[in-house]
């Protein structure tokens, strides 16, 4: 773990499922209990995921919810990416390529740094229009 | 060099060159969407203000009397907006009007129209070409946008500005700058991102209560709502607990989300009420219907428990609820 100011940068284990979940949360529990706790969680070494690192995540966004804080991720891989979309839960958060443009995040609006899918409408009307075109 | 610009604000059906698929298609507003509040002001509002930047003497908004003129701020004498029932006659008049007080060249812009491009370098532009009219372009295309030399005015046929004639051949000047011609909800949603990404100039109003999220004052978030940056919430907007705000979302003014929607990659326009438990996804709405901009379809939702357009509130009275952005009016008819 370190710190950046008045955000804590936590780095997520490899694996975020039940058996490290419990212990991770026991570690991150005195943050969010702070007062508008600021948290980036650094997904980058995540290679697996489940249904309790998700329960997990959301449970970490209601603690800073609760105390006018906020929980941004970090370095979410491909595949966690896909997981947290299958659960519908990247929409919850504010995702960056790298912990340090999550950092800088809580300060100054980083509108190039975010890395949420854009959405890209030329291309889906583009899309559209080649699909009628094929028939 | 003294310049002026008028604003055209045709009813559906005489707009635009871009707009002309649209022709016909169900739309989510009636009448021009440059006309409508889009990150808290109308592109109207926002491109009279680039004209007033770029120091023009007059800024003339012209209306057809079919359709309801945007509300202006009343940040200059140098603006006055027209209700008019002929816009080729009021057109004619306007120019020689400036004629007569010495401004030569007039930009001439669509309601729909825009852009961040420099004004002044296309004066220059025109100045070299010797023309009565120049049309502005991008890599799209042809915009709905001219400056015209006053003094040469009857060498334009002024039918061809309204209508957008493309058949009025005149040399083009190509817009390198930012340029949306606001003409579908497509372009609403692009116009909307591309603020939040900063692609353009263009800022939201209201404060920045939090890095990237823009509010305005007299909106009401519940505590328990929670509205992922970048995302704007306008004017006496109510939203309710439990909901989500995120992925480059504005709701516009006085509207409300009912507990536990999500608002996904979507504009919300003014007076619109979003029901409960919803998930409104790449979408534009305005009271009950709603565009959806990823499966181009227009949908009327007749359930008035789902959505539904609210009773519309006084702009004044929102402003006196938050003591806020005083000087704004609503323009009354003028003819």
């Amino acid at each position: 773990m370190h710190t950046s100011g008045p955000v804590v940068v936590m780095e997520l284990p490899e694996h975020l499922d039940d058996a490290q979940v419990k212990a991770f949360f026991q570690e991150l529990q005195p943050l969010l209990e702070a007062d508008r706790p600021r948290l980036v969680l650094d997904c980058s070494q995540v290679r697996r995921i489940d249904s309790a690192g998700i329960a997990m995540l959301l449970r970490c966004m209601q603690e800073a919810m609760k105390r006018d804080g906020d929980v941004k991720l970090a370095g979410v891989s491909a595949a966690s990416g896909v997981v947290l979309e299958l659960m519908r839960v990247e929409r919850l958060f504010e995702v960056f390529d790298t912990a340090k443009e999550a950092v800088q995040s809580f300060d100054a609006f980083q509108s190039h740094a975010i890395a949420q899918r854009a959405p890209s409408h030329a291309a889906a009307y583009g899309a559209l229009e080649n699909l009628k075109a094929a028939g | 060099m003294v310049i002026g610009a008028i604003i055209i604000i045709g009813a559906v059906g005489e707009q635009a060159t871009r707009s002309a698929p649209q022709i016909g298609r169900p739309q989510v507003v009636e009448g021009p969407l440059g006309c409508v509040e889009i990150l808290g002001r109308s592109v109207v509002e926002r491109m009279v203000q680039r004209f007033l930047s770029a120091d023009v003497k007059a800024v003339s908004v012209l209306a057809d009397a079919r359709v309801a003129l945007p509300s202006l701020y009343q940040s200059s004498d140098k603006v006055t907006a027209q209700v008019v029932d002929h816009m080729g006659s009021a057109l004619s008049r306007t120019l020689q009007d400036y004629s007569e007080r010495g401004i030569g060249f007039a930009f001439v812009a669509h309601a729909d129209v825009y852009t961040e491009c420099d004004l002044i370098d296309w004066i220059w532009f025109h100045r070299g070409t010797h023309q009565a009219m120049t049309r502005a372009c991008d890599h799209n295309g042809s915009l709905d946008f001219w400056v015209v030399d006053c003094a040469k005015r009857e060498d334009v046929e002024l039918s061809s500005l309204i209508e957008a004639d493309r058949r009025f051949e005149c040399p083009s000047y190509f817009i390198k700058e930012y340029v949306n011609q606001v003409t579908t909800a497509t372009d609403v949603r692009r116009l909307v991102t591309d603020v939040f990404r900063g692609r353009c100039e263009m800022r939201p109003s209201g404060q920045e209560i939090r890095p990237g999220v823009w509010v305005e004052a007299g909106a009401q978030i519940h505590r328990r709502a929670r509205i992922v940056a970048p995302a704007y919430v306008g004017c006496g907007t109510q939203v309710r607990e439990d909901t989500l705000v995120t992925r480059c979302s504005s709701l516009e003014s006085a509207c409300y989300i009912d507990y536990g929607t999500v608002i996904e990659d979507s504009s919300i326009l003014s007076n619109s009420y979003v029901g409960i438990w919803l998930d409104v996804s790449h979408a534009l709405v305005k009271g009950n219907k709603l565009a959806n901009v990823q499966r181009d379809v227009m949908l009327e939702i007749s359930d008035r428990s789902v959505m539904r357009e609210k009773v519309a509130i006084a702009r004044h009275s929102m402003q006196d609820l938050s003591g806020s952005r005083s000087g704004r009016l609503r323009f009354a008819s003028l003819s």
